[in-house]
């Protein structure tokens, strides 16, 4: 082979090598994006939120703002001392002073956007939620009021507790317990007071059964309720007679009648009666 | 050929080739060069047509287990991501280089061997280990680790084709889902390992070359061992990495 020819494979073979290791360079960075490397020239601020109970947060979970993803944990401490004037702590109990010192329970460093950090404020609150089937967790800041001031990179603020599920099962154990003691305790008072209400339900049932059944019942029931229609319809046309122009004209006729009979007494009347020969019981 | 021996001589001609990374004399280019091609390139083809259907075929189980066991095929990106990232991907183009790229390393070095051709680079002073494992040992690493990435691509490709025709998630959604459950330290086991596999295999491969004896007969035995050998090792290196990275990382 020439020299010239020696020479052109030995470029090839570079090149073929140098494509391979591009290549392979450009799939790294890929999957670095695929799995959430960030960006080393993205700025970002960090900070710190405290818990007492961290709900299965770890280095790594997503922080989100608004549910937008924009950081992730740095770093987890536990009953890390904090700087006093860089507190901005909202809730009780996230902080303890101790030997003069200022601790808390749980120290998570968590990094944000800069672009994100204007919604992240000292009245912002911070959840840890969970995402998926599977329950990732994350952290959630909601986002802050404008007059409230920005949170600064280093600053500690208190976030809050995610629900304690393994408390509240222990708890729900507990109250069966007792539950079962108490029906142990009464269960001679439970066993009567359900076979009462079983004779009670049975009487109810027999009762709506018989009054169901009974024909002579029904008959009387629709005996009154006719007799209560009829009834009410009579009222009806007396009271719609009695706002007729003709009733009111009677009974302003009646009215007149009544102020002349006024004067004369029960006695008069009587006498008047007893001279025509008519007899007559008033009152 | 006592297989206890044969160990001794893999670690001593490992530490042996580590020294030479110090020698300025031992980085000649255009072997390291041809070695990648040999190694690297030219194991392209048959990598990628492996992982391939690799790829289809793990997540096509996947995708039926979860459907049968949790009657929800929602968690196939993260479930096959996770595999892929940690094993398939990196398993398959080793044991594939195991196979062709070991077993021409024990061929060419046994029958080096036999024909008196070490000894005559002997004479001649010439190391065998700066002039025959060095470069294979370098071109090994780099293989194996642009390999295991090519795999890895490959197989998420083909895993998120039959994803998006067969179960039908977007492309988006499916990167998505193999986002959450996948991790800067999956990347870095699949590194790691590639990194590890590409040493492993010309060390050993060499070592049972250079102990070859027995004329042909002999180097086909010889190439036969260093295969199984170098496959057993690999599963033990795989399981002794996936260890630290699941409990360190």
């Amino acid at each position: 082979m020439s020299e010239k020819g020696t020479k052109n494979m030995k470029l090839s073979n570079e090149v073929k090598v140098g494509g391979l290791i591009f290549s392979t360079g450009l799939l790294a960075l890929l999957f670095a994006w695929i799995v959430g490397v960030q960006n080393p020239f993205q700025r970002s601020t960090s900070f710190y939120v405290t818990y007492h109970f961290a709900g299965g947060i770890e280095v790594g979970s997503p922080v989100r703002v608004s549910g937008i993803k924009v950081g992730k944990v740095e770093k987890i401490d536990f009953f890390a001392p904090v700087d006093l004037s860089t507190v901005a702590l909202q809730e009780p109990g996230s902080i303890e002073i101790l030997d003069g010192k200022a601790i808390v329970p749980l120290k998570v460093k968590i990094s944000v956007r800069k672009e994100a950090l204007l919604g992240v404020r000292q009245d912002s609150r911070f959840y840890i939620n969970l995402a998926g089937i599977i329950g990732e967790r994350y952290i959630e800041i909601t986002p802050g009021h404008l007059k409230s001031p920005q949170i600064q990179g280093g600053e500690v603020v208190a976030g809050i507790d995610p629900p304690r599920v393994d408390q509240l099962i222990s708890q729900s154990f507990d109250l069966a317990g007792k539950i079962k003691d108490i029906i142990d305790e009464n269960k001679g008072d439970i066993t009567k007071s359900i076979e009462l209400l079983y004779k009670l339900s049975g009487n109810l049932n027999h009762t709506l059964a018989w009054v169901d059944k009974s024909a002579l019942f029904k008959s009387d029931l629709s005996k009154l309720v006719g007799n209560l229609i009829a009834i009410t319809g009579d009222v009806r046309k007396v009271s719609d007679q009695i706002h007729s122009p003709e009733g009111e004209k009677t009974l302003k006729l009646l009215y007149q009648l009544l102020w002349r009979l006024e004067p004369i007494d029960s006695g008069a009347i009587k006498s008047f009666f007893q001279k025509e020969g008519v007899k007559v019981q008033f009152f | 050929m006592n297989q206890s021996l044969v160990w001794v001589s893999i670690i001593q001609l490992f530490f042996k080739t580590l020294l030479n990374l110090f020698q300025p004399s031992a980085w000649r280019r255009s072997e390291i060069m041809q070695s990648i091609i040999q190694s690297g390139i030219k194991s392209i083809p048959i990598v990628v047509l492996s992982t391939a259907f690799a790829g289809v075929v793990v997540t096509q189980q996947i995708a039926w287990h979860m459907d049968l066991a949790l009657h929800d095929v929602s968690m196939i990106p993260g479930f096959t991501g996770q595999f892929i990232f940690r094993e398939l991907g990196i398993a398959i183009p080793a044991l594939l280089l195991v196979s062709k790229v070991g077993a021409s390393i024990t061929a060419e070095i046994g029958t080096m061997k036999v024909t008196e051709q070490i000894d005559a680079l002997k004479l001649l002073r010439i190391d065998p280990v700066e002039y025959l494992v060095f470069p294979r040992f370098i071109a090994g690493i780099v293989s194996s680790a642009c390999l295991t990435l090519l795999a890895v691509a490959v197989t998420l490709c083909c895993s998120g084709l039959v994803g998006v025709l067969g179960y039908n998630f977007g492309i988006l959604e499916f990167l998505n889902g193999m986002k959450h459950f996948i991790g800067v330290a999956d990347l870095a086991c699949a590194l790691v390992k590639g990194v590890a596999f590409g040493s492993l295999i010309p060390i050993i491969s060499c070592a049972y070359g250079f102990r070859c004896e027995g004329g042909a007969q002999g180097v086909g035995t010889a190439t036969t061992q260093a295969v199984v050998s170098a496959t057993v090792a690999i599963i033990i290196l795989d399981f002794l990495i996936t260890y630290l990275f699941t409990w360190f990382l």
